[in-house]
């Protein structure tokens, strides 16, 4: 068991990095419309599409994170419940995007069958993790 | 190897990736081509990294060492090849 102040100086930093990480989230990652204009050459936006979508998914965990599994969250007696509610929702719009690149008719680069591979990876593996991490805790 | 040894391992890892994807390396006189695929791939082992990190850590628990913020800068700063 870490001793009383060391956990209290990650609750700190936990504190500093979420903050840090809600104040980014809305303006930088919600934006595909404008990040679609910068990007103009097509197949690079599509792979930076791709690339993104397990941004959002890792995102969605660190809301897990600050939910539920953080050190903050366990010190804490009771969970919170609109930042759950927050990382569920993240969750839920992570697994429709990914759905959203299945059918992705130009995908450049991407041929049809590693798309389709790539979202069933995503899409299977760390999501029943989730499912199963919130059951535990 | 314990679990806090593993730990520690992976932590110096992640910690490492940050930094070393902080600055531009050594490269300065590359051409633009050269410059333009090292971006790349320092962005790809930052996304790697970052991404591990906040599924794994995130669902476990546990200390989260990226922040999101320079993320956002190295994705942005990858420069487009046509």
């Amino acid at each position: 068991m870490p001793s009383r102040s060391f956990r209290n100086v990650i609750s700190n930093r936990d504190q500093d990095d979420l903050e840090v990480f809600q104040r980014q989230l809305p303006n930088e990652i919600k934006s595909p419309n404008q990040l679609r204009v910068e990007r103009t050459n097509l197949a690079h936006s599509h792979a930076f599409r791709f690339a993104t979508a397990p941004l959002r998914l890792a995102n969605a965990c660190r809301l897990v994170h600050s939910a539920v599994t953080g050190p903050k969250a366990r010190a804490a007696s009771k969970i919170d419940g609109k930042r759950l509610e927050a990382a569920w929702e993240a969750l839920q719009r992570s697994w429709e995007e990914f759905e959203s690149l299945r059918s992705i008719t130009r995908a450049g680069i991407v041929g049809a069958e590693e798309r389709i591979r790539f979202v069933d990876g995503w899409q299977v593996r760390p999501c029943p993790g989730c499912h199963v991490d919130l059951l535990i805790y | 190897m314990s679990d806090l040894d593993r730990l520690a391992m992976y932590e110096a890892a992640v910690q490492q990736v940050y930094t070393l994807c902080q600055h531009d390396g050594i490269l300065i006189n590359g051409s633009p081509e050269v410059r333009a695929a090292t971006a790349i791939v320092r962005a790809r082992i930052f996304w790697y990294a970052h991404v591990h990190e906040g599924i794994t850590t995130g669902l476990r628990g546990g200390r989260l060492l990226m922040f999101v913020a320079p993320l956002y800068q190295t994705l942005h700063a990858v420069p487009l090849i046509s």
